[in-house]
Formats: structure tokens, sequence, C-alpha cells
């Protein structure tokens, strides 16, 4: 068999998702032939479909070696770097991905798109939590500061009141008062925390950037003969099921008569770049 | 999540956080079971229904917000009103023919409230009896003549 030949018996395997009997075809392929990135960015494929991303990430690299043009192998290698929690790498690679697949014009749909978008969703996440346990931890520490502050002025309080020769009473009340200063510090640092996160749970997506139907941002905002956006699946969806009519303002439309909305497209797109977290909203 | 469990969860974030007056949602029950919910509604200061107090039951379907959803007056206190039956069913046409997937139970209920407010006199539909004893249970089955758009 021709190194070809195997590709072909390869991807015959893969469709059946005979993934590893996929990579012995390719591995065989690429002994006849190593210099095609095809056979490499195939078997990453292979190896991302059973969870083995460092072997994704090897065949890419060398996908890469052999052409650093092909999408696929940087695609493939974001994948497999966002899984290993490796973020900015896999924003890279699918970045360049992205890119090529637009100078190309080659059509990989909504996927690659997808990819990076939740590949910085998660590299907010993980940086979310970073923050938060930083916070948390100067919470404990500016918590300590000010026990040993307290600790360290009563100790004082109740030696001056022995070489002054003060009544216990006085002595007693000087370091109530010291404990309730203890108390109050403390409550305003715990304010203080306690709004920060409130304003973490108050992140909202203004409406005018989510879909009259779903409620969530739009991916594909289209716009009707009415002036009203809506997403574009929504909208389609609507037509369909419920009759022909603009939803909220009940004029007729026909499927024909959307937009794409690419203005609403790019306001979105660049709300999300500065707020990844609304993805998932 | 599906997409009718997503629109739901926005939904009830919006409600809870702006809710319309005279609209109130038991938050603990619905976390129960999201395609149930049942809404307290209060009769408006400048109505015929002042003061009272009224519980209006939703029911979600899998295609929600593509299909209206199923509302009734639930509870010992049905309004006593031209469109609404004395087993809760409302004659509204938002709720069947009408139903557009941008309306919302916000909405929804805002309708209901302003439905209520427009009554002058309170009485129930003149064929209450007849309705009642041969409906459906859903609401949604029953093919209404909205015939009376002054009330």
């Amino acid at each position: 068999m021709t190194d070809t030949d195997l590709k072909e018996q390869g991807n015959r395997l893969y469709s059946a998702r005979k993934f590893d009997d996929a990579i012995g075809c390719y591995s065989k392929a690429i002994i006849k032939n190593p210099y095609s990135g095809t056979y490499f960015t195939n078997r990453a494929l292979c190896y991302l479909k059973l969870k083995q991303w460092e072997n994704a990430i090897q065949d890419c690299r060398r996908a890469l070696e052999l052409d650093k043009t092909l999408v696929k192998g940087h695609y493939f290698m974001g994948l497999a770097l966002t899984e290993q929690s490796h973020h900015d790498e896999a924003i890279a690679s699918l970045t360049r991905a992205n890119d090529l697949a637009k100078d190309s014009k080659r059509n990989f749909g909504d996927d690659i798109t997808s990819a990076l978008r939740q590949a910085k969703r998660k590299r907010w996440a993980q940086l979310e939590e970073k923050r938060i346990q930083q916070e948390i931890d100067l919470q404990s520490y500016l918590n300590g500061l000010i026990r040993e502050d307290i600790e360290r002025r009563r100790e004082a309080t109740m030696l001056k009141a022995q070489t002054e020769g003060k009544s216990d009473q006085e002595c007693d009340a000087q370091i109530r008062s010291l404990e309730e200063e203890q108390d109050k510090r403390t409550a305003e640092v715990h304010e203080l925390f306690c709004q920060v996160d409130e304003r973490r749970k108050k992140r909202d997506v203004p409406d005018c950037l989510c879909g009259r139907i779903s409620f969530e941002v739009m991916r594909d905002p289209v716009i009707t003969p009415s002036g009203i956006t809506y997403d574009k699946k929504d909208i389609l969806e609507h037509l369909q099921r419920v009759g022909h009519f603009d939803p909220v303002t009940r004029t007729d439309l026909d499927q024909s008569q959307l937009i794409p909305n690419l203005a609403m497209k790019e306001v979105i797109e660049h709300y999300l770049e500065e707020n990844p977290w609304a993805e998932e909203f | 999540m599906t997409s009718m469990e997503k629109r739901l969860h926005k939904e009830l974030q919006l409600l809870q956080k702006e809710p319309p007056h005279g609209v109130k949602i038991d938050v603990e029950s619905i976390h129960r079971n999201l395609t149930e919910w049942i809404v307290d509604l209060e009769g408006a200061q400048e109505s015929l229904y002042r003061g009272e107090k009224f519980q209006l039951l939703f029911k979600f379907g899998d295609r929600y917000p593509f299909d209206s959803p199923q509302v009734m007056f639930i509870g010992n206190n049905i309004p006593v009103h031209p469109h609404v039956y004395s087993n809760g069913h409302i004659c509204l046409s938002i709720l069947t023919d009408d139903w557009s997937p941008a309306l919302s139970v916000t909405s929804v209920c805002l309708s209901i409230v302003s439905m209520l407010s427009s009554c002058t006199e309170k009485k129930r539909p003149p064929d209450n009896a007849l309705y009642v004893k041969t409906c459906s249970k859903n609401p949604k089955k029953t093919r209404w003549f909205y015939h009376d758009d002054e009330v």
C-alpha cells in the first residue's frame, strides 16, 4: 500500500471511530512518507479523540515544522493546549488558526472561533480564581495585622498600668476599648471585601447585546425591516415554528428579509474581548 | 442546559432583580422545578381588585419560548372578571393565538394585571357554567374566541 492508501484507510477507520487503528495507519503512512503535514494532523485528531493531549501536541508541532500554515495544525494544538490548561499558548495557537483560516478563505464554520472563545473564557476563569484566592489571602493577612497591632497595644497598656500603678478598672476599660477597635476594624475590612464580591456577582451583560428571544448574548445578529435585531438561529426557529411575523413589532416578516447586523456583531465581539466572563452568560 | 432552561433562568434573574409592581415570585419553589412557576399578583391600586391577592401558575413546555406557556389562576381567590373562568382559565389572546417569543413571564403578568385593571364590572364570563363543565384541564387546548377587546 502507498502512503496515500494508508491515509485513506486511516480516514475510513477514523470515521468508524476506530481511533487506535486509524493511528496505526497514519503511523505507517508517515514511515513511508515523513514529509506530509496532513498525516500528522490527522493522527493528532485521533489523539485528541483519545484524550492523549501530549501526543496530539507533538504531532501538531511536527506538522507545523513541515508547513507552518496548516490551519488544522494550529487548531488541534490549541484544543489540546486548552485541555492542558495552557491557556495563553492555546489562545495564541487558536488565533493563528483563525487568522490563517480567514486568509485562505476556507470555511471551518464556527469551530475555530468557538474554540477560541472557550479558551479565552477558561483563561479568564483561571485568572479570576487566582484573583479571588489573592483577595482571601490579603484579607487574612490584614486581619492578622490588626490582631497583632491590638495585641501589642494591649501589652503596652498593661505594662504602663503596672508601672504607673493604675487601677484594674481603668486598665480593663482601656483593654475593652482596644477589643472593640479590633472588632470594628476587622468588620470594616470584611465589609470592603464583601463589596468586591458583590460587584463580582452583579456582573451583567447589557440588554442591548442580548437577543430578544434567547435573552443571551447574540452570536449571529440579524436585523429585520422593523429595525429589531435577533440572534439568527432564534428568529429562524420563530419563523418556522410560530409564524411569519416580527416577534416584537408583529409586522409581517420573511426569512429573506433578514440582514446580518455586522455593526452589532462587532460591538458584541469587542465587548466579549473585554469581558470574557460574559461568554457563559 | 437546554436553551429553554437558559432562557427561564435568565427570566428568573431579571424578575428577581427588577420585579414589576404587584408581581412577586416564589424563587425557592422554582429552584426545585424550573418548568412550573407560581407568581403572586396583587390587584392594582386604582382598580376594582385593589388589595386582592391572586396566584398565577405558569407551566413551560420544552419548546418555550416558541410555544406559549400554560397560564392560569390557582388558589382560593380566582378574580371575578369577564375573561376569567371560575376554574382559573384566562381568555387572553397573547396566551395562545397572539403569542410571540419576545413576550416573557414579566410581560404576561403585566398584561394580566392590566386586563384586571381595565375591568369596570366584576362578573364571570357569560358561558362560565358550561365552559367549566366541558373544558380540558389545559387552557391552551380551548379554542378561544377573542370576541371582546374592550375589557
